[in-house]
């Protein structure tokens, strides 16, 4: 998806099209950024002993992450599992927050500095950001109807009462692609792609200006994927949303987003327009990442070559004084001893290596 | 004389009865208070010595009851197994408790999560001497030694130091290694890997696949990858089947399959994934509906209520039947299925039909 909502006059497919036909991304337009995430880190301190709590160590789940995202549109945050990607998207919400984590850094909603803070600036900001859960299943109360489920939101941030509650909760079910009659029933009736559909439908009552959606098909079966990331596509175009997407699985990423980041164990280490992190992948990480995707051609993965990385992704309970990609990067082992050393020692900044592309690499020219 | 089509590497389709597997009419039907549900309804497939073949399918299309059924894993009641599974000449449902001399030692198993496969209590070390020393009789010290050539074999830095640990000082990726590992030190002769990868980040994925490539050519071991991701099959399998709710609906070489699907659900498989690779931004084509209920089957083809190319015929129960050369599906279309066209962009759709013009097709370039 090329096309923002707010910019009538970009002709859609014709220009992806030309972009990824020249090799070359132009500089798109980004518009105004809704969210700005600076210097987010969120520690857990590993504490020791029941009454004399004593504190051992300390996971750094997201240690100093950077991201803008830009009204209306899709920003795809990928990564393995145990990078951060979750826990960010929960501290910019304030699930993730004190005394069970440390959250420090800036997130600013529309210029208004969120973190932190609580009682109606919370509420507020609770309002206009929604999340889409993974877990179908987890996500929504058994109890509860899933009429009681959508009007929750619309109670509890005094939208909408009694019948004019009823009839809005109609509405969001037929929006999701479920029917009014639905609201009657529990969630143990539904399969998961329906309940997926429900906590859609949860997360658009409040009419949110955002969407934080953390792995929203990842617990579905293949060929109800395919539904769910319709149904966000239609539902971002209707409503202008603005959506940060959460993903471990790369083509659907690609699939949805506009611009996209990449997560290795804590940091963001490239940002940047689909289309330029597919075809002309920077960070060494992103590139092993994406040649590890098998492709659904037997053709294809004939002639591809995969990077492959040694070892396992290191326990983020640890602070690294240089890259923390360092001990599996693939370039590092065909640097001299020096540039070595700088990798070791000097931790990359995310920089732009190119207009629009920015990679947390010292060297993200040479080949891997 | 039963015999397997396979295409060699040059294309060619070739004919052979080196069958090491022979699967005929498999059943599992299981009794629960909902009524019987057929987790297997009559599965019919061979495995050639060597080969490498993919068993795809969704969550309850009962691909992984299949191989349960086959070892003799399924516990009865409430399950009931019938059919045949000649694995050598021998039949694998008829052995009893002879079957342990085939599991573990000449037909092993990878499951999905290393974790819960592994005991927690033992070391490393214990778990793995005790199949050497029951199936191969080797002694305590010479099975020691051979887990640890395999545990090098598999790529475990420091096997000596490491194989007296025990599971939970291993990664996610590490153990699946050691199952790996313990999987092949006895030499089967068929290897079932159950979603070996799916607990599994990609870039650990494609090592795990890279090193299950590697000892099959090697070792010369046949395989059974069962898997419900359609590229992990492309980049391992020569042959595929795809079940869909108990059954087998379509048989082909991998080339054939993915290059040129004659079932219905396959292409809707193929059509309804994003592909890393995609350039244009055409919308999915997602299989509309919801996978059936086990226990209440529909009449007929089990998929004819999502099936795009549905007709009246459907409601009879289609038998996989040759199709092509190598092919078998079950289908009855008289043709190959087409392809759903895509809707359109999200944006087009939404914009209504007065703004879009319907009938360019979403690829036309510009």
């Amino acid at each position: 998806m090329t096309d923002s909502p707010n910019g009538a006059a970009s002709a859609p497919d014709a220009g992806a099209a030309a972009a990824t036909a020249a090799g070359t991304v132009a500089a798109r337009d980004l518009g105004e950024p809704l969210l700005e995430v600076r210097d987010l880190r969120v520690h857990f301190p590993q504490r020791k002993g029941v009454i004399f709590q004593s504190e051992v160590g300390t996971i750094r789940a997201v240690d100093g992450v950077d991201l803008t995202v830009h009204k209306g549109e899709t920003l795809g945050l990928v990564g393995e599992s145990g990078c951060g990607k979750s826990t960010t998207a929960r501290a910019i919400i304030g699930l993730t927050r004190a005394p069970i984590a440390r959250v420090t850094g800036s997130v600013k909603f529309d210029g208004q500095e969120i973190l932190g803070v609580g009682g109606n600036e919370l509420r507020d900001a609770r309002r206009s950001l929604q999340m889409i859960f993974q877990d179908p299943f987890a996500s929504l109360d058994p109890r509860m109807t899933v009429g009681a489920i959508v009007s929750e939101p619309l109670r509890n941030f005094g939208i909408a009462r009694g019948r004019e509650s009823e009839g809005r909760v109609g509405e969001l079910l037929e929006t999701v692609g479920l029917s009014r009659e639905h609201a009657l029933r529990y969630p143990h009736e539904f399969s998961g792609g329906q309940r997926q559909r429900i906590g859609v439908a949860r997360a658009l009552a409040p009419e949110p200006r955002m969407i934080l959606a953390d792995e929203p098909v990842s617990a579905l079966d293949v060929s109800i994927q395919a539904q769910i990331v319709n149904l966000l596509e239609d539902l971002r175009t209707r409503f202008g949303l603005t959506t940060l997407f959460i993903a471990h699985d790369l083509a659907i990423v690609r699939h949805i987003s506009d611009r996209v980041a990449v997560m290795y164990l804590g940091t963001v280490v490239e940002i940047a327009d689909k289309v330029a992190i597919y075809e002309e992948p920077l960070h060494p990480y992103t590139r092993a990442l994406l040649s590890a995707i098998p492709i659904p051609d037997p053709a294809v993965e004939a002639k591809r070559r995969r990077i492959l990385l040694t070892g396992d992704v290191p326990s983020p309970d640890r602070e690294y004084p240089g890259c923390r990609f360092a001990d599996r990067c693939p370039l590092r082992r065909k640097l001299s001893r020096t540039d070595q050393a700088r990798c070791d020692e000097e931790p990359p900044k995310l920089h732009d290596a190119r207009t629009g592309h920015a990679v947390a690499c010292h060297f993200p020219d040479e080949s891997v | 004389m039963t015999f397997v089509e396979r295409r060699t590497s040059s294309g060619r389709l070739e004919r052979s009865t080196d069958i090491l597997l022979d699967v005929r009419d498999l059943h599992c039907h299981f009794k629960t208070d909902d009524g019987i549900v057929k987790a297997v309804d009559g599965v019919t497939f061979q495995v050639l010595r060597g080969e490498s073949l993919g068993i795809v399918g969704e969550s309850g299309s009962g691909k992984t009851v299949t191989n349960m059924a086959m070892m003799g894993l399924v516990p009865t009641p409430p399950g009931k197994v019938w059919g045949e599974a000649i694995f050598d000449g021998q039949d694998l449902l008829r052995l009893g408790d002879g079957i342990r001399k085939i599991r573990g030692r000449r037909v092993a198993t990878i499951f999905q999560d290393p974790m819960t496969s592994l005991n927690p209590f033992l070391r490393i070390e214990r778990q793995m001497t005790e199949g050497l020393q029951l199936h191969l009789g080797l002694s305590r010290g010479d099975a020691r030694k051979r887990a640890v050539e395999w545990l090098e074999k598999v790529g475990i830095p420091n096997p000596g130091k490491r194989i007296f640990q025990y599971p939970h000082e291993f990664s996610g990726g590490m153990r699946q290694r050691v199952m790996i590992a313990m999987a092949l030190s006895t030499e089967p002769e068929l290897l079932i890997a159950d979603e070996p990868t799916t607990a599994l980040d990609v870039t650990i994925q494609a090592q795990i696949l890279e090193l299950i490539g590697d000892l099959q050519r090697e070792l010369g071991t046949a395989v059974i990858m069962i898997t419900h991701d359609l590229g992990v099959v492309a980049g391992m399998c020569e042959r595929v089947v795809v079940m869909y709710a108990g059954r087998i609906v379509e048989e082909a070489t991998a080339p054939d399959l993915f290059g040129d699907p004659a079932h219905p659900y396959t292409l809707g498989l193929l059509t309804s994934v994003p592909r890393l690779d995609e350039t244009v931004d055409a919308r999915l084509i997602p299989i509309e509906g919801q996978p059936p209920n086990l226990a209440h089957l529909p009449e007929g083809c089990a998929f004819a209520p999502r099936c795009a190319s549905s007709f009246d015929r459907c409601s009879d129960e289609p038998r996989l039947e040759d199709w092509a050369p190598g092919r078998r599906r079950a289908c009855w279309l008289a043709g190959k299925p087409e392809a759903p066209r895509p809707v359109g962009t999200a944006s087009e759709r939404l914009r209504g039909p007065d703004e879009t013009d319907a009938t360019k097709p979403a690829e036309a370039s510009p």
